[in-house]
């Protein structure tokens, strides 16, 4: 008479059910709940997860980003040619068809006429593959300055970049940079050794 | 043997006792829990985090010309308008860093950072490039991060020196050019607009802020604000 009243006796049903109830909760857990994990948070630091930036990269494959890389180096005598401005050296190795712009800026200083060669490379619609920035026969050990640029809604909002390097003549091309909108750490990987 | 006794005498195994509705109470609780807990997070992942910027893209083909992009800017309807030209004497560049910087009494910057190609001191005051066709083309770019809202509009302007004017004897030369410009504000997908213009340009230059020749590209271009992301308007003073 004692057992039948316990009301902490537990069943064959309860059991069962304790059984099924687990199983739902296992199932909304690690299939319906795992979607609401938070989503990569890429504004504050600057990367972005790769599987998130291959898909927003297919949505704007119409051309809805820009990439613009500058660089600068200081002439030797004035003259902004391959021969005097490790800038002048620079080409990038891509599927996609790049501009490719010269300019020269000269300023007075204390020593006379200081002359800077910029080399800009722009994509202006949709970029889609990887691009490597290469030096042809190195550099002329003098210092080159490499301006990144990059917008569009898969990029992050800290959007510009520099770098400083000091390229030493070395026979063939040289890879500077890539940026890589397929890859899973950075979208710009600097290449080792630089 | 009292359960065993229970079933053979056909007991109802499918009654829910107490201690089942105290646990059924509480599994609920646990789930709605997790649910609402979880919610907030996705909310708070929806963050866009597309860069902000305004290109503009100014090319022509003719040699002897130098150009030169203008930006009108009037913050608010009824406001004032402020000219931006990089020739003009409120930006500056240091050739160490090649960062450019704004120093003005009457107009504030709309942008947060600024970078430009194709504007030089002495020398060549443009960009160059030869085309597929071999044929040569002129040009310079700007980039304003985070512009502020309001009413755009871009107009172009001549800044050839005076020598050259008298060397050329002032006649004024037909120039088409090509206006480019890119709009992202960092949630939708970026505009793109391009304008094509024929000019008349005079070989001259007006070294102040007002440019003497200027064209109005059309459409003028209206930035609103991103409720979402008031950081990006920081800049942009009160009011914004």
């Amino acid at each position: 008479m004692m057992d039948e009243n316990d009301p902490l006796q537990m069943s064959f049903s309860d059991a069962l059910t304790c059984v099924f109830g687990a199983a739902i909760a296992l199932f909304l857990i690690f299939v319906v709940l795992v979607k609401f994990a938070p989503a990569t948070p890429y504004a504050t630091t600057g990367l972005q997860a790769g599987s998130e930036l291959s898909r927003a990269v297919q949505r704007e494959a119409g051309g809805k980003s820009s990439v613009i890389i500058q660089a600068y180096s200081e002439a030797r005598g004035n003259k902004c040619v391959s021969t005097t401005s490790s800038a002048r050296r620079l080409a990038v190795t891509s599927q996609d068809e790049w501009e490719i712009w010269d300019g020269v800026w000269q300023e007075h200083n204390g020593d006379g006429l200081k002359t800077t060669c910029v080399r800009l490379f722009t994509l202006a619609e949709g970029l889609r593959a990887p691009v490597t920035l290469v030096a042809n026969e190195g550099g002329l050990g003098d210092l080159l300055h490499i301006q990144v640029q990059v917008g569009a809604i898969v990029w992050p909002s800290v959007d510009d970049r520099r770098y400083s390097y000091r390229l030493q003549p070395k026979p063939g091309s040289l890879s500077i940079l890539v940026i890589d909108p397929t890859s899973r750490d950075n979208t710009v990987r600097v290449a080792e050794g630089l | 043997m009292a359960r065993q006794l229970k079933h053979a005498t056909g007991g109802n195994t499918f009654g829910l006792s107490f201690i089942d509705l105290v646990s059924g109470g509480f599994g609920a609780s646990f789930f709605l829990f997790l649910i609402f807990v979880m919610l907030p997070i996705d909310a708070g992942g929806q963050v866009s985090g597309g860069s902000n910027f305004l290109d503009v893209w100014l090319q022509w083909q003719e040699e002897d010309v130098e150009l030169e992009v203008v930006i009108e800017y009037q913050a608010k309807d009824n406001g004032p308008k402020s000219l931006y030209r990089l020739t003009g004497r409120s930006f500056f560049k240091n050739g160490g860093t090649e960062r450019w910087s704004y120093s003005s009494v009457k107009n504030s910057p709309f942008w947060s950072s600024f970078s430009a190609a194709g504007f030089s001191e002495f020398g060549e005051k443009r960009l160059s490039r030869k085309s597929n066709t071999r044929s040569q083309n002129f040009g310079n770019w700007m980039r304003f991060s985070n512009p502020c809202p309001g009413t755009y509009s871009i107009k172009i302007n001549a800044h050839t020196q005076e020598l050259t004017r008298l060397w050329n004897n002032a006649e004024p030369t037909e120039v088409s050019t090509v206006v480019k410009v890119i709009h992202a504000n960092g949630g939708s997908a970026p505009s793109f607009l391009e304008t094509r213009a024929v000019l008349m340009v005079p070989q001259i230059d007006r070294p102040d802020d007002r440019p003497a020749l200027m064209f109005d590209g059309n459409p003028k271009l209206l930035f609103t604000k991103d409720n979402s992301k008031p950081e990006a308007y920081l800049h942009c003073g009160p009011g914004f």
